[in-house]
């Protein structure tokens, strides 16, 4: 399911160990584990409950709206769960538009640093 | 003049300016060491604060300079109200940054501070102008504070700040002259130089194209740094644009424009700072509408935004700075999983991520919807949509994309320790403000400018916002495949001077000597050709240059005089 925080084994990009770019200068220690001690929050199942949480609480906001009726302003936004799918489209397009406008304008980033 | 300039600094009941609290703060910072210098860093900007709400309404301190009646501090409610918020932004940097950052960052910082109050306290043009170039000056020493990967960034950054001044200081000069007049009072966009200053404030405010110098500088900055960074420059523009052009129409469409291209950015980005970096060129634009629109609404949103947007902005930089400190990587493709040892640092940035997306209960609820709300009373419709579909955007691009790609996603392997100590103690104190303005925001609404009975709560608006905000949180995770980190830089606008002019120059330039050594080897050829025939014909080895035998010679002279006598009788 997309979106799951997968482990390790099955990194979304097959490389869950990328290349790191440290930023210069910085001095870091930082510590770096292998193996993926199976933490509660991304096993299966509780990602599954997050799912089904989560999906409760979107339809609840929908039928929300028989106790607290939402007043369109200009007539054709004036049905029942109109900031649904608004909220949904809009991110649709902007995704789909910034895809587009990535395909002009991004370029591999370079070893060192991060310069364009 | 410098006797009456420091009269001037010290008006009322001889008072030091809050702008100058942070000064010659900064100045300390920079002379003095260990627990001096963190009292100084602590203790500076609360004397700020109060020297700020010292000052009166009106004019508070004259001076003269350069034969021109100036106003150093002048105050009013919108004044106070930014000057209160960023010298409380200045101690909460402070906290965050005073056991790890360098002295010279510190001191820069402050001063960089400084500059922003000043701005904020300023009464005419010219001593706006004066502190709107410490800020500059200022800022870029914190950018240097970057090291090795900042220094260019942090010359181009100074140059077009610099730029930008000259650009601002020639429409100021332009109005002293035609208007023989330098109060910083409302006008409109009519002329060459209100035009100057339009666009020398704009500048600043980040407003395409001149926007790019955020989104190279910022994310190059130290951890600490950038969290200064975040604060200041953007926003006094913004104080700016509500102090010169409230209600300049065209401010609707460029805000329009930055809240779009700061969200369509953000969603390329790869580097978790440049990701914030573009949301403040968006955040900015919601408040350039506003302060476009003009009603006494729209400027309450304005200023209540920028309030907000300062801490829960600083949250989210403290949260990659921290990032940044324990780790030494900020690229999307590199991080995730962190939430497992950076449990403070990940629900900190969630709190921020949530109050930029104007979830309920946080500050950015109660703040950037009166922005819709005046867009809607005023007849903007179509910036009311718009802005409607960019509050879902938000949520998109920073107020999930930037938490889950930083903390959660998949597992990088990294097991960073959590925020030290001072760091924490920071972000706690903007996470406390960010959920205190979003559950009761009435102490915000009694320091705006205009009285307010906008209900921030309302149980139709609560309904609407939420089916916007979770459904556009739905989009995120459905839309996850298309929205893979990738390991690229994203070009803008500033590829046209830094990498298109320089391009087509050398070019050009080679093009012209190119042409030029074909034309003149061409013209060599040609000279040594001809010399060739020349010397043949005419030269040392023709026929006529020749040194002919005698008994030749002779009969070449008997056969001429010959001819010239039967030529002669006949």
């Amino acid at each position: 399911m997309s979106g799951v925080p997968q482990s390790r084994e099955s990194g979304d990009d097959g490389r869950a160990r990328a290349a790191t770019h440290v930023v210069p200068g910085v001095k870091v220690d930082v510590a770096r584990e292998d193996s993926d001690r199976n933490h509660w929050l991304v096993r299966p199942r509780t990602v599954r409950r997050l799912w089904i949480g989560g999906l409760v609480v979107l339809a609840l906001t929908v039928v929300a709206e028989i106790a607290f009726p939402v007043k369109g302003h200009y007539g054709w936004d004036d049905w029942p769960g109109f900031g649904a799918v608004f909220g949904f489209a809009s991110c649709v397009v902007m995704v789909l538009v910034a895809k587009g406008l990535g395909v002009l304008l991004k370029r591999p980033a370079p070893e060192v640093g991060d310069d364009r | 003049m410098i006797a009456s300039v420091l009269d001037g600094l010290m008006p009322y009941s001889g008072m030091l300016p809050p702008a100058l609290w942070l000064l010659v703060g900064g100045l300390l910072v920079a002379c003095t060491r260990g627990v001096l210098r963190d009292a100084v860093v602590l203790l500076a900007p609360v004397g700020a604060v109060w020297a700020v709400w010292q000052v009166p309404d009106g004019v508070a301190a004259t001076a003269e300079m350069l034969g021109y009646a100036i106003e150093p501090v002048e105050g009013s409610a919108t004044r106070r109200l930014f000057g209160t918020t960023f010298c409380v932004m200045a101690w909460v940097g402070g906290l965050f940054a005073f056991r790890q950052a360098k002295a010279t960052e510190l001191a820069a910082a402050f001063a960089y501070a400084s500059g922003a109050v000043g701005v904020s306290f300023a009464g005419d043009l010219m001593s706006m102008f004066l502190w709107w170039e410490v800020m500059a000056v200022f800022s870029t020493f914190v950018i240097w504070s970057g090291g090795a990967g900042a220094r260019a960034a942090g010359v181009r950054y100074a140059v077009i700040h610099l730029l930008g001044g000259v650009v601002l200081k020639a429409g100021i000069e332009g109005i002293a002259v035609h208007q023989g007049t330098l109060e910083l009072a409302p006008m409109r966009v009519v002329d060459f130089d209100t035009g100057l200053v339009f666009a020398g404030v704009l500048l600043n405010a980040a407003a395409p194209p001149v926007s790019a110098w955020l989104s190279d500088a910022y994310p190059r900055a130290s951890a600490t740094g950038s969290v200064f960074l975040s604060a200041f420059t953007t926003k006094t523009a913004v104080l700016a644009l509500i102090l010169l052009f409230p209600g300049e129409q065209m401010l609707v469409w460029i805000g329009l424009v930055m809240v779009f291209y700061g969200i369509l950015m953000a969603l390329l980005e790869n580097d978790a700072r440049r990701i914030l970096a573009y949301s403040i060129v968006n955040q900015v634009g919601f408040m350039v509408v506003a302060v476009g629109i003009g009603t006494e609404l729209a400027i309450n949103g304005a200023c209540a935004h920028a309030v907000a947007h300062i801490f829960y902005k600083a949250l989210l930089f403290m949260s990659a700075g921290v990032v940044l400190y324990r780790t030494g990587v900020t690229r999307c493709t590199e991080l995730g999983g962190l939430f497992r040892t950076m449990p403070l640092t990940a629900g900190c940035a969630i709190v921020g991520a949530l109050a930029i997306s104007s979830f309920p209960l946080t500050s950015g609820f109660t703040t950037k919807t009166m922005i819709s709300a005046a867009a809607l009373e005023s007849g903007w419709d179509v910036t009311y949509m718009l802005l409607a579909a960019a509050s879902a955007g938000v949520f998109l691009h920073a107020g999930i994309k930037f938490p889950w790609f930083v903390f959660f996603q998949r597992d990088s392997g990294l097991r960073p320790k959590d925020a030290p100590w001072n760091m924490a103690a920071a972000m706690l104190v903007l996470v406390a403000l960010a959920i205190w303005i979003g559950i009761a925001p009435g102490s915000l609404y009694a320091l705006l400018p205009h009285a307010s009975d906008f209900e921030a709560y309302k149980p139709a608006k609560l309904v609407h916002y939420l089916q916007l905000l979770l459904f556009a949180g739905l989009a995120f995770f459905v839309l996850l495949p298309l929205m893979k980190r990738t390991n690229t830089v994203t070009l803008d606008t500033d590829w046209l001077w830094r990498t298109a002019l320089p391009r087509t120059w050398t070019q050009t330039a080679n093009t012209c000597s190119r042409t030029y050594t074909t034309a003149a080897r061409t013209l060599a050829k040609l000279r040594d050709t001809t010399l060739t025939w020349l010397t043949k014909r005419v030269g040392t080895e023709s026929l006529l240059a020749q040194s002919w035998s005698v008994s030749t010679t002779a009969l070449w002279v008997v056969v001429l005089l010959l001819g010239y006598v039967i030529v002669y009788y006949a």
